[in-house]
């Protein structure tokens, strides 16, 4: 069998053959029956490959790209997705209070700010230095009091919140982060790795105290 | 007339310092065995709580003075299926005067209060270290609101984690964020702790 036979075939399949070459190509096919069945084989696959495509009509490239666009351009729907804030699990009030909202937004500012102090203060200090390593942590601008825009009457005062102004964590590893108080209030906690193993963090001396008993 | 009352008060209180820093040195005690009375009269001074709590992950109790802190219900502390109160300290945090507390694990937490900010926040300085040594927290400075408690949690102790608790004055018309104990009693073989003014 020859290459030009097998072009043959698919031209054949593909219907393009002059009618002088399709009889050619079926009297050679008539004789050799391999070439029947070469041909059922490409037959087969073109059913499948039409089977496949759910769409048969020609792609429009303009509708195509102006739905692209409207999709784009149209308001963004309600993720469904939402953020959750670590912590424990709470029912949201139905309406936040301003001043604790206000704290809470202050405190996150905070507390991402002396986050980033931390990480600064690590990565850049080496450890074990003296003081003169410490992380300064300035308040948000958010929080600096605007003597121009008058203080609505009710809401806090800016600085009615917990800033941690330095830190040095010496040779240990640490982080500095907020929790929420009851009223919305973020309290700063600053959470340092214990380079003392277990069994030195224990008080030295034989009689290692109890843990106190909770009262009733 | 104000600005000389201010460089008064700064160089009185810079003179305290110095004198506190002066009878230290001479003493050859620590720093932080300073006595009240090397603070001048008049000096600002803050009302402050140290609560320290023996956090572990094992099933247990809350103390229930500290149902109030909902904050240590928070994540990381949710982690924690026990707190117990090992110790609390009400002191007086005299400005440039440090106060220590001696800490179950053998360390010694120092407050220093700095001043009261000109917007009533308490600016403390804190450390956290063996005696003579730096091996923990050397240095933390805070400014907080009358009331509201910060915390400084990490140090392994008795198979859990202490978290230390610090409020300094009150928040006008709010109860404490810790309940006022009714008194313990000195758990069996705890020594009580130490506090030095």
């Amino acid at each position: 069998m020859t290459e030009s036979t097998d072009r043959r075939l698919h031209r054949l399949h593909d219907d393009d053959l002059t009618p002088q070459e399709r009889a050619e190509v079926e009297s050679e096919i008539a004789a050799q029956p391999e070439l029947g069945r070469k041909l059922e084989g490409l037959r087969e696959v073109g059913v499948v490959l039409r089977a496949a495509r759910t769409d048969d009509a020609p792609i429009d490239d303009e509708a195509l790209w102006s739905a692209i666009e409207a999709r784009l351009s149209a308001p963004a729907a309600k993720p469904a997705l939402r953020a959750i804030e670590g912590g424990a699990t709470r029912a949201a009030p139905a309406v936040e209070d301003p001043r604790a909202r206000r704290r809470r937004l202050i405190g996150i500012a905070v507390g991402t700010l002396a986050i980033a102090a931390a990480a600064l203060l690590m990565f850049l200090g080496p450890p074990g230095t003296e003081p003169e390593s410490i992380a300064e942590v300035t308040p948000p601008e958010s929080a600096i009091p605007d003597e121009a825009a008058p203080q609505d009457e009710g809401t806090l005062p800016a600085t009615d919140y917990t800033e941690v102004l330095a830190v040095d964590f010496g040779t240990n590893v640490g982080t500095i982060f907020a929790v929420e108080g009851e009223g919305g209030q973020r309290y700063a906690v600053v959470w340092l790795d214990d380079v003392l193993k277990r069994d030195e963090s224990d008080l030295p001396g034989e009689d290692a105290p109890e843990a106190p008993s909770t009262p009733d | 007339m104000l600005r000389d009352a201010m460089t008064k008060t700064t160089c009185a209180v810079v003179m305290a310092i110095g004198v506190l820093a002066l009878s230290s040195s001479a003493s050859a005690q620590p720093p932080t065995t300073a006595t009240a009375t090397a603070a001048p009269t008049g000096t600002p001074s803050v009302s402050a709580q140290v609560v320290v709590i023996l956090a572990r992950e094992i099933a247990g109790v809350i103390d229930p003075r500290l149902t109030g802190l909902t904050a240590l219900r928070e994540a990381p502390f949710s982690a924690f299926h026990s707190m117990d109160i090992w110790s609390e300290h009400s002191l007086t945090l005299t400005q440039g005067v440090p106060v220590t507390v001696d800490l179950p694990n053998g360390r010694v937490i120092q407050l220093v209060l700095e001043e009261v900010t000109a917007d009533g926040r308490n600016h403390v300085r804190v450390s956290i270290n063996r005696r003579e040594q730096s091996d923990y927290l050397p240095v933390l400075e805070v400014a907080a609101p009358p009331g509201d408690p910060f915390f400084v949690a990490g140090q392994n102790f008795m198979g859990g984690m202490l978290v230390i608790g610090v409020s300094m004055g009150r928040r006008e018309g709010v109860t404490a964020a810790i309940a006022p104990r009714p008194r313990l009693a000195a758990p069996p073989g705890l020594t009580p702790p130490t506090i030095r003014h």
